[in-house]
């Protein structure tokens, strides 16, 4: 009885050290980390008219040898995605029908995105060309959003991004096929921002002026440092847009509710989820390829923050819906 | 390395115990525990893991050379566990933005006082094989590293054979600390029950 006894212990002890709780797929370094890429992505929407969950999976990753006849860059490698049909709910495609669609990416030589392309079948329903300095800095993004059946293009849009030396932008100069969306966006550091990194020149901005897709109100641009949740690492991670106009639910300069806020989870520069909420069930977004880019693109949670309200559509009558579309990210070897 | 001193350690234990059985009577113990365990992180890390927590189940197996002295095995794998970033570390247990995993497994140096009525303190020295996942939904961190731990008890005596750990207290140092967090070290407390299988000591 007592040998059988030790028997079991031993070959129970025996089976001990052999588990392990590590699979082969487990990422354990930090250049295995580096080495994945985006694999798949998931827009998951949930709102008052409906859930639904669109993931977008890899078709294509190819090396190229090419120069881009819109940017005169060198492109060096294409992703492609197919991207379903993302409904009527609360993020939209501009200029594309509820449908599916093929996004291409192309890579300039140092791995940062050179143009971005959605086909809905074989017309180009949205293009978008990165241009950047000698210090890999962005200063122009140009936008062309076109239907198809031969209509006439949707929308034209250059952004003239201006640094003054510093790491982030202080101006956006924007030239644009719709007059009313002409301007300047002017970046101040917050005053009142709690949190605010030392470390970045001017850790929290607000816009002065907001374009047409605000309806022309008067909204301010927060950036809450405390609802970040890496520290100051990722100073744009996470904000909300106050409606500060009287007009349709606003509460005034001093009384603003939160309108639309966004926040997104990194871990060691890879973004894993991007929650964006509303406060308004007829709020909208639109698709942009910073949403899923702003890892590849120098400043890109930044320029996250500032297209993702830019591209923000409210007729603001409420301002205590909990709307929500997620994406989640996910890579791969 | 850790695998051939365990592998070295059970045969010599096997042998010994095979080739002894003739003269004296085993004296082995088992022991089945919960654990809680915590790795504190980065408070201002640039990646800032907060903290990770686990709750595992331990097991272990001890020979007790004499009244005061007992050496063995242990194995700690969890059941559930949370990580937690700044954001998330407001205690909201196991609402953690990520789910947690560790294993421990290595041999235990077990030093008590002698019998007695009721209360019996120990004190609990072991080299263990850690394994620490986290999962992030898109993917896993995992690292395998080495522990140096101890931990302090005391268990109430409950019958001839049987024993209640009431309360443990542990921490271990790491040989390397987690890629992806600046933590080496953990905290454990445990709780339990001991069962000695052979004659008393």
């Amino acid at each position: 009885m007592r040998f059988r006894n030790h028997a079991l212990i031993g070959i129970l002890l025996l089976a001990f050290i052999s588990c392990t709780i590590i699979k082969d797929s487990d990422i354990t370094s930090l250049a295995e980390l580096n080495a994945l890429s985006l694999k798949s992505f998931e827009i998951v929407q949930n709102s008052q008219v409906g859930n639904s969950s669109s993931l977008a999976i890899l078709k294509y990753d190819s090396v190229v040898n090419r120069i881009s006849g819109g940017t005169g860059a060198h492109v060096s490698r294409v992703v492609g995605f197919s991207l379903p049909a993302l409904g009527n709910q609360k993020i939209w495609l501009r200029g594309a029908s509820n449908t599916s669609t093929e996004v291409t990416i192309g890579y300039k030589d140092n791995g940062m995105p050179n143009a971005f392309v959605v086909y809905q079948g074989d017309s180009v329903v949205q293009a978008y060309k990165f241009f950047y300095n000698t210090s890999n800095q962005l200063i122009k993004f140009v936008t062309f959003i076109d239907s198809v059946d031969n209509k006439p293009p949707l929308l034209r849009i250059r952004d003239s991004i201006i640094y003054k030396g510093e790491t982030y932008p202080s101006q956006i100069i924007r030239k644009s096929s719709n007059p009313s969306l002409a301007g300047t966006f002017k970046m101040f550091g917050c005053t009142g921002c709690s949190g605010a990194s030392s470390s970045v020149s001017g850790a929290g901005f607000y816009f002065n002026q907001f374009g047409q897709q605000l309806n022309q109100q008067t909204y301010n641009l927060n950036y809450y440092s405390n609802c970040n949740n890496s520290g100051d690492a990722y100073p744009y991670s996470c904000g909300s847009v106050n409606n500060t106009s009287s007009i349709n639910g606003g509460g005034g300069p001093n009384g603003s509710q939160p309108n639309v806020t966004f926040q997104n989870n990194f871990t060691f520069n890879k973004t894993l989820e991007t929650i964006l909420t509303s406060g308004s069930n007829t709020d909208r977004y639109y698709f942009h390829p910073i949403m899923i880019l702003k890892d590849v693109v120098p400043q890109g949670s930044f320029y996250f923050w500032f297209y993702s309200i830019d591209w923000f559509k409210t007729d603001a009558t409420t301002n205590n819906n909990s709307d929500m579309v997620k994406i989640n990210f996910n890579y791969g070897q | 390395m850790a695998n051939r001193a365990m592998i070295l350690c059970i045969s010599l234990s096997a042998m010994s115990k095979i080739c002894i059985a003739q003269f004296q009577l085993p004296r082995i113990d088992v022991e089945a525990k919960v654990t809680q365990s915590v790795l504190p992180g980065d408070n201002s890390g640039n990646y800032s893991l907060k903290a990770l927590e686990t709750t595992s189940v331990l097991l272990a197996a001890h020979w007790q050379i004499s009244q005061h002295l007992a050496l063995g095995w242990l194995y700690s794998n969890s059941f559930r566990g949370s990580g937690y970033n700044l954001d998330d570390f407001k205690f909201n247990f196991g609402k953690g933005d990520s789910k947690a995993l560790t294993l421990l497994t290595g041999p235990d140096l077990r030093i008590s006082t002698g019998r007695a009525k009721k209360w019996r303190q120990y004190l609990s020295i072991n080299y263990c094989k850690v394994e620490v996942v986290e999962d992030k939904g898109s993917f896993r961190y995992s690292q395998k590293t080495n522990a140096f731990g101890a931990s302090v008890g005391v268990a109430r005596r409950l019958g001839n054979r049987l024993y209640w750990n009431v309360f443990e207290i542990g921490a271990k140092k790491f040989t390397d600390q987690l890629f992806w967090a600046n933590t080496s070290f953990m905290l454990d407390v445990k709780m339990g029950f001991t069962y000695n299988l052979g004659k008393k000591k």
